[in-house]
């Protein structure tokens, strides 16, 4: 619906590089990337893997959110739940002022929890003291602990497409908001590190066992983390209600999917390109216009190819600059939308664009640069998101800066 | 009554323009596969778990496709072709599934060969399928269907929050036609973790006998089930009219919402001719379904279907199945109806939904 | 060895899950990939892991696996030079 504006008044996130807005911002001028040896997950992986892990044990979660004891809170729930606690506080709503959602994004739900104790929980022949955490197993559970711990109950929704799941939690809230469902939209993701997701990736070889180096020559693969991350979506009308002033404008979204193969991307990068060409049309602006952007970059030998073909497509020689960042908080997948839209909205908001940490040499294929240092004397106005996953599900979101 | 007192008036709402289901498809406990009508004969299940009747894939798809596909894989991809096929459609413009657990099978494979393989090398196949958009991307590829793609994983808000995804993209004029399922399936395992925290009957029921059950719990289920949506009226079997969400509510405010619902579409009680209500023989929940059913005037058809199908998160999509091929044949299968109505013809009807005490929902579906 | 191929294409269609194939359909000479028998990138992760399990050997990078893997007698002969067991 055109005319319609959503403007994001509040933000939330913990990662690997910080808990809260404010340490995240001095690790990212700082190059402080978060990617360190796995110590809170119980994996013998952690021999050979590194992550973007946070280290802050469950306990110290549930104390810094004052969570009930014993009420079955997974780390994603926990995770979330501090995330979102700043983003609440940031755009002060109460819930049951407005008709407000909560719209969530997560890959794997409470398995950092339930694997711990999956085989006591199967078998019929023990008995266990956790059975509650038998619902935490789905995408669902954080989502509802989140939202009651918040009192928000007017739209709830989960939506799980890999790695884009976030990116499509807030196109889907902002086009609430637009259809006049919802005046306040509270969307994001959150995944804990799993023992799952660490030997899935690992299954798919596609896991660098030494730091990340997207969009690089020599790129081996992803580093995996855990993060959560939450932005407040406020309609036009509501703003005026609520006299929040808008960190930045959700300008243009597009999900597209390009069925090409269950897990690769098409090496002429059609999907990113098709994603990234109609956000930029919806916000009526022209490619020029774009003034950086937080590449998906995973690292992974396909994908840094098929977006860096696509990012040529469409921009021809004139690529704005871009980079990635998951080499500071590693991929965090249903998380890493709403991790690096919190990314962009602070690039908006303090003029600056984040180094490709661990860049040396461009693909031979493409010739690409990525910005490699921090830079402060760029004018941002407008910042595209991009979020990739399995499955072809292809996403990308564009903030302008509120003026 | 009025709706002003009961509720806050930013509540009143949610309308959007009908959408047309051109076909619906469905694959569970009964053989509603053949014919896409529920059987004259209703399966018994004598335990208290309702799998699948299962199709036979082969004649769908080649060696090469389907060796990674995994039970509801196959269950799914199978069901999505035939509804398209129904309503001849090859691509879709958008494809958007619910389900709350997705491929079990797969999850439960990973985490055994997690254990069983000491963390080595392990098969991938089983973690890509168990990814929960795994079918809704397989869908897109098998029928190179270009376009949106989203899935819903919440509990009983799986398939209302894809329904309300295409509703939306039909009003941004983003689509023609979409592609809407949801899916679901029971394994031992998760039958068992389940058992454990109560969810099912501690004796074994008939699934015939479920609605006069005075017992705690309920019996298993699974299911899958796909329409197709067209913003235009051609080719139309029944329209979606009204859908509403309403989470974690006392049985007074599903009361009040419902009869909210047919304020906003105008509708009176005893114009309402039949009601699906999902019932499923927990005596901690029937509340719920109560609280409607006291209202309903002796006109309405009141419905059941969980003794059908068993309980399972996305169990609603049997009933918007139902619902869809009563309204499109004007037929209401004897084994659905739990009370007589005195309708003799079928024009508005109503499903009410809720999952575990948890997520509510209300569907409206009008004759074409 | 052509008994030695035999098996080896039962344990590939085995581990692929290509239920109904015979060892007779795959061609010791032809592509696995692509044209050919038609496999991909995950089926290539999935020969890996029956390369380590049936004859201990470790094949860490992708892009590797993918000539050792480029056809049944490419496959058999990685196999007899380099078996542990």
């Amino acid at each position: 619906m055109p005319g319609k504006r959503v403007f994001i008044t509040g933000m939330g996130i913990i990662s690997a590089i910080g808990t809260g807005v404010e340490e995240t911002l001095v690790s990212l001028r700082n190059n402080a990337s978060g990617i360190g040896p796995i110590e809170i997950v119980d994996t013998l992986l952690k021999s050979k893997l590194i992550a973007g892990e946070i280290k802050v044990p469950n306990e110290k979660l549930a104390e810094l959110t004052g969570v009930k004891k014993n009420a079955y809170y997974t780390r994603t729930s926990l995770l979330g739940i501090a995330a979102l606690q700043e983003a609440m506080q940031m755009s002060k709503l109460d819930p049951s002022r407005q008709k407000t959602g909560f719209i969530n994004a997560t890959t794997v739900g409470g398995m950092s929890d339930m694997e711990k104790y999956y085989f006591d929980l199967v078998d019929p022949t023990t008995k266990s003291n956790e059975n509650g955490l038998a619902d935490c197993l789905d995408c669902a559970d954080c989502t509802e602990k989140i939202a009651d711990h918040f009192n928000i109950k007017d739209w709830i929704a989960t939506i799980s497409t890999a790695c884009s799941s976030s990116a499509n939690a807030i196109l889907y809230g902002a086009r609430l908001i637009k259809s006049g469902q919802l005046d306040v939209a509270v969307c994001g993701g959150t995944d804990a590190l799993t023992r799952f997701t660490l030997n899935g990736f690992n299954s798919l070889k596609n896991i660098d066992a030494s730091p990340c180096m997207p969009f690089d020559e020599n790129r081996n693969g992803l580093n995996l983390g855990e993060a959560a991350a939450y932005v407040i979506m406020e309609s036009e009308e509501q703003l005026q209600r609520s006299g929040n002033k808008p960190l930045a404008e959700l300008s243009g979204y597009q999900n597209f999917n390009e069925a090409f193969h269950p897990t690769a991307p098409s090496p002429n990068g059609e999907g990113a390109l098709t994603a990234m060409q109609e956000t930029i049309q919806m916000a009526g602006l022209q490619p020029a216009d774009i003034s950086y952007i937080n590449v998906h970059g995973t690292a992974t030998l396909n994908n840094d190819l098929s977006e860096g073909i696509a990012l040529k497509r469409l921009f021809g020689e004139n690529v704005p600059l871009f980079s990635s960042t998951k080499p500071f908080t590693g991929h965090t997948l249903a998380a890493a939308g709403a991790v690096e839209t919190v990314f962009s909205l602070l690039s908006l908001q303090e003029q600056i664009i984040y180094a490709n940490l661990n860049f040396k040499s461009p693909m031979p294929e493409l010739g690409l640069y990525p910005v490699t240092s921090l830079q402060t004397d760029k004018a941002v106005m407008h910042v595209l998101s991009n979020s990739f996953g399995f499955g072809g599900n292809n996403a990308s979101l564009l903030f302008s800066k509120y003026v | 009554m009025d709706l002003a007192e009961t509720t806050p008036a930013f509540y009143l709402v949610n309308m959007f323009n009908p959408v047309h289901i051109t076909s619906a498809r469905a694959t569970c406990a009964q053989d509603t596969f053949s014919n896409n009508n529920l059987p004259e004969n209703i399966k018994v299940f004598e335990q208290n778990i309702l799998n699948y009747h299962e199709p036979d894939y082969r004649q769908y798809f080649t060696i090469m496709q389907l060796r990674r596909m995994t039970r509801i894989i196959k269950i799914g991809l199978v069901t999505a072709i035939e509804a398209l096929k129904d309503a001849k459609l090859e691509q879709p413009q958008a494809i958007v599934t619910g389900t709350a657990k997705g491929s079990m099978t797969d999850t439960e494979k990973f985490l055994h060969d997690i254990v069983d393989f000491n963390e080595g090398t392990l098969n991938p196949t089983a973690f890509i399928q168990s990814t929960y958009n795994a079918l809704n991307g397989l869908i897109a590829l098998h029928h190179d269907a270009n376009g949106y793609n989203s899935t819903y994983v919440h509990r009983g808000f799986s398939l209302e929050n894809s329904l309300m995804d295409a509703i939306m993209l039909f009003e941004e004029n983003r689509i023609e036609n979409a592609l809407i399922g949801c899916f679901e399936e029971m394994t031992a395992e998760h039958y068992e973790l389940k058992k454990k925290m109560g969810y099912w009957k501690n004796e074994s029921m008939k699934n015939i006998d479920l609605l006069n059950s005075s017992t705690e719990g309920t019996i298993a289920g699974e299911g899958t089930f796909f329409f197709t949506l067209n913003k235009a009226p051609e080719n139309a079997i029944a329209k979606l009219s009204g859908l509403r969400m309403l989470y974690n509510a006392d049985e007074a405010l599903v009361k009040t919402t419902f009869n909210n619902f047919l304020a906003e579409h105008s509708l009176e009680l005893n114009e309402v001719d039949a009601v699906f209500l999902s019932y499923n023989g927990n005596i901690q929940t029937r509340h719920f379904e109560d609280a409607i059913s006291e209202q309903l005037s002796s006109n309405t058809n009141q419905l059941a279907f969980k003794h059908l199908c068993g309980e399972f998160d996305t169990a609603a999509g049997f009933a918007l199945w139902a619902a869809t091929k009563a309204l499109q044949h004007q037929v209401l299968h004897p084994s659905l109806i739990l009370k007589k109505g005195t309708s003799s013809s079928l024009k508005n009807v109503i499903i009410y939904n809720q999952y575990n005490g948890k997520e509510h929902a209300f569907y409206l579906l009008e004759r074409i | 060895m052509d008994d030695f191929k035999k098996d080896l294409k039962l344990q590939i269609i085995e581990a692929l899950n290509l239920q109904g194939m015979n060892p007779d359909d795959i061609d010791n000479t032809a592509p696995l990939f692509g044209e050919g028998l038609g496999l991909d990138s995950i089926d290539s992760l999935e020969l890996m892991v029956l390369l380590e399990r049936n004859y201990g050997i470790k094949i860490e990078d992708a892009r590797e696996g993918r000539k050792v893997l480029e056809s049944i007698d490419a496959m058999a002969a990685y196999i007899e030079a380099n078996r542990k067991k």
